[in-house]
C-alpha cells in the first residue's frame, strides 16, 4: 500500500535515452521517491541472462590470460532468469541520505566510515555491515535488491560483461589505482559521475566505486543447485551475503555485472542502493 | 661465461631447500583480521603455509584469531633482535597492535623496530596493499613509514608478472600471473636495495614477490599481492621462507653470502 501511495501522489516521472551497445537505446523511466529523496530508475518484467557461460569464460582467457578460471566458477552455469518489474536507486546512497536516517532514527550502526574521504556528503556511503544496510533500506521503506535483481538492472537481458557492454573501457567507471590517474578520483568518486557507464536501464555506478550489497546469502556453489529460475531469492543460509559491482580498488574482472563475492569480506568497501517493487501492471 | 655463472647458481638455489636450516628463526602467520581475502581462503593458505614449514623443521606459530594480535605483537617483540632471522606473515591487515592505526606512530613502532635490527626479521605480505590496513586505516602512510621512503606505493592493477629464473629456482609454485599491488622498484631509495626479485614485468619497475633488504636490516617481502584466495600463496611463502632460512645463517652486518653474491652476479 505504501508503495502505491508513492507512486500515485509523490512519483515524478521523466524520460530520456541512454545508449546500450548490444541491445540499443532503452527508454529510460525515473522516480523519485520522498523519504530519501532517491531517483530509482525502472526495470520492466522478463527474462535475462544471469551468470557466466562457458563463451564467456573463452573469452576471459583472453581478456584475463593472466587469470586463474577457476576465479570465475562461483558465477556459473548462466542460466536465463525472470524477475518481476521493480525500481532501483539511479545511484548508490549517499552519506547525505545515510547520515540523514542516522539522524531521524538515532540508529548505530556497527561498521559505517564517517570519516574522510568516504563520509563525503556525495560519496557514497560505506556502510561495511549488511545489518547497518538493511537497518537504511527499513527506514527508506524499500528493501535490498536480491542477487538476480541487481544483476538485471546492471547488465540488461543480453549478458554482457559490463554495465556498457562487454569491452572494458576504464573510463566508465569509478576504478582506479589509487593514483587518482584513471579517474580523477584517488578512491571513491562523487555519485554519477560516469553517465558512459550506466546500465541499459540508467543506473550509474553499478561497477565500481562500491561493491554493493544485496539480499541473498552467498553459497559459492549456489548456481550449480540449479536455483529457481523465477524471482531467485538465494539460497536459505550462507556465507555472508553477495556483494556486486566491484569496487574503486578492484580490478577489471571483479568489476563484471555477474561478478560476485561473499564469505568475509574483509577491506572490500561496500555499499548499498534500494529497490521497490514496481505496481501490479507495469 | 654468465650463462655459466647462471646455471650455477640455479643448481645451488634448487639444492638449498634440502640442506639444514642454518638460521635459528621463528615464523608467525596472522590471519586474525584479513584484507581482500577471506578469512577462510587465507587460513586454507595458511594451513599449506605451516604444514611446508613445519615439514622443512621450521619453527611457527599461526595466529588465527583477531583476538591474537595481542599475542603477535608479544611475538614479534620476543623476536626482534634476538640474532634469528624471523618471519612474520600477515594476509593483507596490518594489526594496530604491533603499527598503531592511522600512521599514529610513524617510527618505533613494534612493527618497524622488527625490521630496524641486523638479524634480517621479514615482513611477508598476500592479497591487499602491504600495510594499507584494514578499511584504508593507513593507507599510502602504511608502506611509506615502514621504509621511510616518501612517496612508494603500491599501485598498479593486472600488472604481468613473469617469473625470474632466480624465482622459478626459489619458488616452484610460483607462475606468471598478474599483480594488483605490485613493489615498485623503480622507487626504492636510501639503503633499501632488491635482494631477489622472484617476478617481475618486462622492465623490471614493478614486481611481485620480491625480496628487498633495508641495507644490513630487515626485509620485505611482497608476496602474491591480489584480491581472494585463487593463487599459491600460502606455498609460494613457505617455498621462499625455507629458501631464505636456508641460505641465509645469521651473519655480522654487511656481510653477504656467497649466495646472495651469486645472486647478484646473476642480475
Amino acid at each position: 500500500m505504501l508503495v502505491l501511495l508513492i507512486f500515485t501522489f509523490l512519483m515524478s516521472a521523466c524520460r530520456d535515452r541512454a545508449d546500450s551497445p548490444l541491445v540499443g537505446p532503452l527508454p529510460i523511466q525515473t522516480i523519485t521517491t520522498p523519504k530519501d529523496e532517491a531517483v530509482m530508475v525502472y526495470v520492466p518484467a522478463g527474462e535475462f541472462l544471469m551468470g557466466t557461460s562457458d563463451a564467456d569464460i573463452e573469452r576471459f582467457k583472453e581478456i584475463f590470460p593472466l587469470r586463474d578460471i577457476a576465479r570465475f566458477d562461483n558465477e556459473r552455469p548462466q542460466r536465463t532468469v525472470f524477475v518481476d518489474a521493480f525500481y532501483i536507486d539511479k545511484y548508490e546512497v549517499t552519506n547525505k541520505q545515510y547520515k540523514r536516517f542516522l539522524a531521524e532514527t538515532g540508529y548505530i550502526p556497527k561498521q559505517y566510515l564517517d570519516y574522510p574521504p568516504h563520509n563525503t556528503p556525495d560519496f557514497p556511503a560505506a556502510v561495511l555491515a549488511w545489518e547497518d544496510a538493511v537497518a537504511y533500506v527499513n527506514w527508506a521503506g524499500k528493501r535490498l535488491p536480491t542477487e538476480a535483481e541487481w544483476e538485471k538492472a546492471a547488465r540488461g537481458t543480453d549478458g554482457r560483461f559490463w554495465p556498457w557492454g562487454n569491452e572494458w573501457d576504464g573510463t566508465k567507471l569509478s576504478g582506479n589505482d589509487g593514483t587518482g590517474l584513471k579517474d580523477g578520483y584517488k578512491e571513491t568518486a562523487p555519485i554519477g559521475q560516469f553517465p558512459q557507464g550506466a546500465s541499459p536501464y540508467g543506473a550509474h555506478d553499478m561497477a565500481g566505486n562500491l561493491w554493493e550489497w544485496v539480499s541473498d546469502w552467498y553459497d559459492p556453489n549456489y548456481y550449480r543447485t540449479s536455483p529457481p529460475n523465477i524471482n531467485p531469492k538465494g539460497p536459505d543460509t550462507g556465507d555472508g551475503h553477495v556483494l556486486k559491482g566491484g569496487g574503486w580498488a578492484e580490478n577489471l574482472d571483479f568489476t563484471r555485472c555477474a561478478s560476485r563475492q561473499g564469505g568475509n569480506p574483509g577491506s572490500l568497501i561496500r555499499g548499498l542502493r534500494c529497490v521497490i517493487d514496481a505496481p501490479p501492471g507495469e | 661465461m654468465r650463462n655459466i655463472f647462471l646455471s650455477l647458481t640455479l643448481i645451488a638455489l634448487m639444492a638449498l631447500p634440502l640442506t639444514p636450516v642454518l638460521a635459528a628463526g621463528e615464523v608467525a602467520i596472522y590471519t586474525g583480521i584479513t584484507q581482500w581475502i577471506g578469512k577462510a581462503e587465507a587460513d586454507e593458505q595458511a594451513e599449506i603455509c605451516v604444514g611446508m614449514l613445519e615439514d622443512a623443521d621450521i619453527a611457527v606459530t599461526w595466529y588465527d584469531s583477531d583476538g591474537q594480535a595481542d599475542d603477535l605483537a608479544a611475538w614479534m617483540e620476543s623476536t626482534t633482535g634476538d640474532d634469528g632471522l624471523d618471519v612474520c606473515v600477515l594476509y593483507g591487515d596490518f594489526p594496530p597492535e604491533i603499527y598503531p592505526e592511522g600512521n599514529s606512530q610513524t617510527d618505533g613502532s613494534i612493527a618497524e623496530t622488527f625490521i630496524e635490527t641486523t638479524d634480517g626479521d621479514v615482513f611477508i605480505n598476500h592479497a591487499d596493499y602491504m600495510f594499507w590496513g584494514l578499511s584504508g586505516r593507513n593507507r599510502e602512510g602504511g608502506l611509506q613509514n615502514m621504509m621511510d621512503i616518501d612517496g612508494i606505493v603500491m599501485w598498479d592493477d593486472d600488472t604481468p608478472m613473469k617469473v625470474t629464473a632466480e624465482g622459478s629456482a626459489i619458488s616452484p609454485s610460483l607462475t606468471d600471473y598478474a599483480s594488483d599491488r605490485p613493489f615498485h622498484t623503480d622507487q626504492l631509495d636510501g639503503d633499501w636495495e632488491i635482494e631477489v626479485s622472484l617476478a617481475q614485468n618486462d622492465d623490471g619497475t614493478r614486481a611481485d614477490p620480491i625480496i628487498v633488504r633495508d641495507g644490513n636490516l630487515g626485509r620485505l617481502i611482497p608476496t602474491i599481492q591480489t584480491n581472494g584466495g585463487d593463487e599459491p600463496k600460502g606455498a609460494i611463502a613457505a617455498e621462499i621462507i625455507v629458501w631464505l632460512m636456508s641460505t641465509t645463517p645469521v651473519e655480522p652486518a654487511g656481510k653477504l653470502s656467497t649466495t646472495w653474491g651469486d645472486l647478484k652476479a646473476v642480475r
